[in-house]
């Protein structure tokens, strides 16, 4: 006496049996998938309309620092922007200029990154703590164009102090503080208005 | 006529056959090749998330080196991360013992002292948006929790107020909680499992539920 289950799983299995795979189309799936999954990915970020530099770049005239306001429910402009940091933020195009970046960094916590549109951090450097960090940056646009041309190079500014130069076409200058409580708003506040950007006139 | 008909009939069925074969091999290869994608880009993998107990980061966001995955899934997140050699963001959308944090739950977060120079615990909803409240309480960082003597900390996510660190959850629906570990030791560690292992993360208790 056959088993009850046997006997319903019976025809499923004769079924099975008949389907005859086909070899040459069961590997030309597996590679049309492989291909289809990779130009998916890749072609991901560039099908997003919504990246947070396009999400951003309304809120943000080119080359001018914006100090944006603590993060609350009502005006948040990218999702998991959180309130616990305070931003400021600068879009920088280097297609016309130079870019020259000033912000101060005072404490534990305090960031400026340099991001791309993709989103890649090309540059970021951290506050340390009780000491004070001062930075001047200068983005030059990708190619060559602004090589020797520079204020400094020029005779034209002060060569002592130096700005550490990198390689962007355009992105997001973003200055982050943390909260650390309703006492240090102001100073928080004072210390994100210093952050400069702006494009450098070279003649 | 009735051979005709029959032998219309026979092509027909070959026809209908070798299409169906046609469209079960495009359907085969669209729900694999776009389906396996948006899985790895959107929930990601062990090659390119790191897990530890309910919370999850992705280990090369806003990285130049980051992979394919990574740059499509902040793409689509519309986030702007720093890169995860300075900072790592955990988010947990499960409580420890793997059950969807929702807000008609009153949950538990509690940890030692964080390896890290800052950090911050953020409640939001599934979508990233903070949660209303009138209290407007959306986040705790290293500066504003309160710290028992001993250094351990808790923080209650709860609909309705609560002592101590309270995060209003009232109306979230589904939720999620973000972490945010500024130059932390994990940083330092590298990204071994063996290392990520070692990580002390706060766990996600659930209290109670309506």
């Amino acid at each position: 006496m056959k088993h009850p289950l046997l006997e319903k799983a019976a025809p499923i299995l004769k079924w099975l049996g008949g389907i005859r795979i086909n070899l040459r189309l069961a590997l030309a799936a597996i590679c049309a998938i492989g291909i289809l999954h990779v130009c998916a990915t890749l072609a991901a970020p560039m099908l997003m309309v919504r990246s947070a530099f396009d999400r951003l770049s309304p809120q943000l005239p080119i080359n001018e620092t914006v100090v944006f306001p603590p993060v609350t429910p009502g005006s948040q402009p990218i999702p998991f922007m959180t309130p616990d940091v305070r931003y400021a933020m600068c879009r920088y195009d280097t297609t016309d200029a130079p870019v020259i970046v000033t912000a101060e960094l005072p404490d534990l916590g305090w960031s400026l990154a340099l991001h791309t549109p993709d989103g890649d951090n090309i540059y970021v450097a951290t506050g340390v703590d009780v000491r004070r960090t001062n930075l001047r940056i200068r983005i030059l646009p990708a190619n060559e164009r602004f090589m020797g041309l520079t204020p400094e190079a020029l005779g034209m500014s002060n060569t002592s102090e130096k700005p550490q130069t990198l390689r962007s076409a355009r992105g997001i200058v973003a200055l982050r503080a943390p909260d650390k409580g309703r006492a240090y708003q102001p100073s928080t506040e004072a210390a994100l208005r210093r952050f400069r950007c702006s494009a450098q006139t070279v003649q | 006529m009735h051979f005709v008909l029959h032998r219309a009939k026979k092509k027909l069925q070959a026809i209908i056959v070798k299409v169906s074969d046609w469209a079960i091999f495009i359907g085969i290869v669209l729900i694999g090749g776009l389906g396996s994608s948006y899985y790895m880009v959107s929930v990601g993998s062990a090659l390119t998330t790191r897990t530890v107990g309910p919370w999850k980061t992705w280990t090369h966001a806003g990285r130049n080196d980051a992979d394919p995955y990574t740059r499509a899934h902040f793409a689509r997140a519309g986030r702007l991360n720093l890169t995860t050699e300075i900072a790592q963001t955990y988010l947990a959308g499960h409580d420890s013992k793997g059950m969807r944090l929702h807000s008609s739950c009153v949950y538990r977060i509690s940890g030692d002292q964080l390896d890290a120079r800052w950090w911050s615990i953020t409640a939001l909803n599934d979508l990233g948006q903070l949660i209303r409240n009138p209290s407007q309480r959306y986040s705790f960082t290293s500066d504003t929790i309160a710290v028992s003597q001993d250094g351990t900390f808790e923080v209650t996510l709860a609909r309705d107020a609560r002592p101590g660190n309270w995060l209003p959850t009232a109306g979230a629906g589904r939720l999620s909680v973000s972490m945010t570990l500024l130059e932390g030791e994990a940083i330092i560690a590298g990204d071994s499992e063996a290392q990520a292992a070692e990580i002390n993360l706060p766990s996600i208790e659930r209290v109670a539920c309506r």
